[in-house]
């Protein structure tokens, strides 16, 4: 019998770094991947010395199809036993659908849609051999309500829905449990912390949470064998009201929001830097 | 070296003019109010009255100095407006910022604070360690915005430094900046000190000679785009007790206070605030701050500045001594 570990991947910023300090709390032994040079390393340090956990960091770019077979490959080598799959890697965004190229979207379908796909598929043998263990896919409320300029990342997100939902139930049986999580807006970056504190709307503020307190109840929620975890009291009153409005008049409050928030974005520009370059 | 100082009229920045004189350099120093009674004449210190949310007064008050030292900022941890917070903190940092690259300042040194670690847990906080609880107020959140600013500007290459200050105390002028001073000439005047339940939660006391002495130390041997705390010992609210009783040879009686009647009484006091719209520093979110551990650790600034830390009992004495010739105890 090994120790039992859970992978997180994506997990040097954002989300995954306070889902990969809520797994330490509740003594998990992690295996973390992220992109190289992310700063996953001070984080396994960190990790180490406060909660005395054993912590494996793997530096990977998951967009690459044989990078996935990597990782896998590196656990394997390492004789490390995964009870825990959390899909939380992703690229996101918010803009006209025409800003981006093709290879940008490719890109984003690989990581957000194939890799998350990839790694269940991979550690499904080892996740059965550990029962009980979980899964849990990183989605987002995006993937539920459809907003303009979130078009690819909606779409990807909404697979992830699906795909978490449907294999649930296959996997049952073998007593995994697959969990699917939709955050909303968080405050990941700390421009958007700013500006969520300054401007934005009623309901957008009310929406967006502190990355550490959705990822307490995230990991919370799947050890409990949720389905569908929607953190937040308003956000999943926003996903009542979804179910019950006739889709016109949802159409109608969201284009009022937006063009409140694109009015107010008017009113106080960001506080973007705009470096003057310095004499050299 | 010519050296531009904001927030001269405040603790640390009056103190860091007062020292960078003394090692010979130059200061431009900002001030909004021109008649403000920090306001010293020296032959050094060239005074300019601007505001650092005013980009055209500091782009002006910068010429030909080779170094900046920021140091103003809105020290409050609540105030009725909230913008107030990121108009100065960040938007004046980012106007500093810019004028520094106009001028093509060769070193910046940030002052922020180490609240912005937020609390400790198991072992004291150190510069790297990632944040894991939320943000509890618009100070921290600001600060936090302005630090990112900052390293964002480094990595584009302004040579910028960020150093974080704990509780400071020590001799000055007993400001908004310098609230534990006050406390301890307070208690003393008093005989009576109230403190929350928890006496051995902890928190990191920096004396302010160290505290002024590191910021050169991050001017001269500072890495760009690094953060170093500068702190002092981490006591408990008992040890800074028995400290201030030793140093003042005074019996003074130590009332614990239960959180909820703190919390009670706060909870009023905030009210108040909000309806009379004035400033307030006991606010709910501000008592639960004191029941939380803010151990910090210097092992950087020590290892790589040579950093220097007065022990604890040396430095209540000398602020005792100062509160005494000062009549204020």
């Amino acid at each position: 019998m090994c120790n039992k570990y859970a992978l997180i991947t994506g997990a040097s910023e954002g989300l995954g770094k306070f889902l990969a300090i809520e797994c330490a709390r509740r003594k998990m032994n992690l295996v973390l991947a992220a992109l190289p040079g992310s700063g996953l390393k001070s984080l396994q340090q960190y990790l180490i010395k406060e909660f005395e956990i054993d912590v494996l960091c793997i530096e990977v770019d998951l967009s690459e199809y044989k990078n996935c077979y990597q990782l896998y490959q590196h656990v394997k080598d390492e004789g490390i036993c995964i009870s825990a799959l959390i899909n939380n890697a992703g690229i996101g965004g918010t803009y006209p659908f025409d800003d981006k190229d093709a290879w940008y979207y490719s890109k984003m379908i690989a990581l957000n849609v194939a890799t998350p796909t990839i790694l269940c598929r991979l550690f499904l043998a080892d996740l059965r051999k550990n029962a009980p263990s979980f899964i849990m896919n990183v989605s987002s409320l995006a993937g539920i309500f459809h907003l303009p300029n979130k078009q690819v990342y909606g779409g990807t997100k909404s697979y992830l829905i699906g795909f978490s939902e449907s294999l649930r139930k296959e996997l049952m049986a073998d007593d995994i449990s697959v969990s699917v999580l939709c955050p909303g807006g968080m405050n990941t970056y700390w421009q958007l912390l700013m500006d969520n504190r300054i401007k934005g709307t009623w309901i957008s503020r009310q929406s967006i949470m502190e990355p550490c307190k959705v990822a307490e109840i995230a990991i919370r929620k799947m050890l409990e064998r949720k389905e569908l975890i929607i953190t937040g009291f308003w956000n999943r009153c926003f996903l009542f009201f979804n179910h019950l409005f006739p889709r016109k008049i949802k159409n109608g409050i969201m284009n009022y929001q937006m063009s409140k928030l694109k009015r107010k974005e008017t009113l106080a520009p960001a506080l973007q830097p705009h470096f003057i370059t310095a004499k050299n | 070296m010519k050296i531009f100082i904001t927030g001269a009229t405040g603790y640390i920045g009056h103190r860091l003019m007062l020292a960078a004189v003394s090692k010979g350099h130059t200061v431009h120093a900002l001030v909004r109010n021109s008649s403000s009674t920090q306001i010293i004449l020296h032959q050094n210190i060239s005074f300019f009255k601007g505001d650092i949310t005013e980009y055209n007064s500091v782009l002006a008050a910068m010429e030909d100095c080779d170094a900046v030292m920021h140091a103003a900022g809105i020290t409050q941890l609540w105030h009725p407006d909230r913008t107030v917070f990121y108009r100065v903190n960040v938007g004046g940092t980012k106007n500093i910022l810019e004028a520094a690259c106009f001028h093509n300042v060769k070193k910046f040194v940030f002052t922020s604070t180490c609240g912005v670690l937020g609390p400790s847990f198991k072992y004291p906080i150190s510069e790297e360690d990632p944040r894991i609880t939320p943000f509890e107020n618009d100070y921290e959140i600001s600060k936090h915005c302005a630090e990112e600013l900052v390293k964002e500007y480094s990595r584009r290459g302004l040579f910028a430094v960020i150093v974080a200050l704990p509780r400071v105390y020590g001799p000055g002028p007993l400001t908004d900046g310098n609230p534990v001073s006050k406390f301890i000439g307070d208690t003393i005047k008093r005989k009576i000190g109230f403190i929350p339940d928890a006496k051995q939660v902890v928190g990191n006391y920096a004396f302010i000679d160290d505290v002024i002495e590191g910021h050169f130390l991050a001017l001269q041997k500072g890495m760009g785009g690094e953060k170093y705390n500068l702190g002092g010992e981490n006591h408990s609210y008992e040890e800074l007790f028995d400290n201030i009783r030793k140093a003042s040879d005074k019996k003074i009686h130590v009332v614990t206070v239960p959180k909820f009647l703190f919390k009670i009484a706060s909870e009023f006091v905030y009210a108040i605030s909000l309806i009379t719209r004035r400033h307030t520093h006991f606010t709910p979110k501000i008592v639960d701050r004191l029941y939380q551990d803010r151990a910090v650790s210097c092992e950087k600034a020590v290892r790589q500045l040579g950093y220097r830390i007065t022990p604890f009992e040396n430095g209540i004495q000398q602020t005792i001594q100062f509160l005494k010739s000062k009549n204020y105890v």
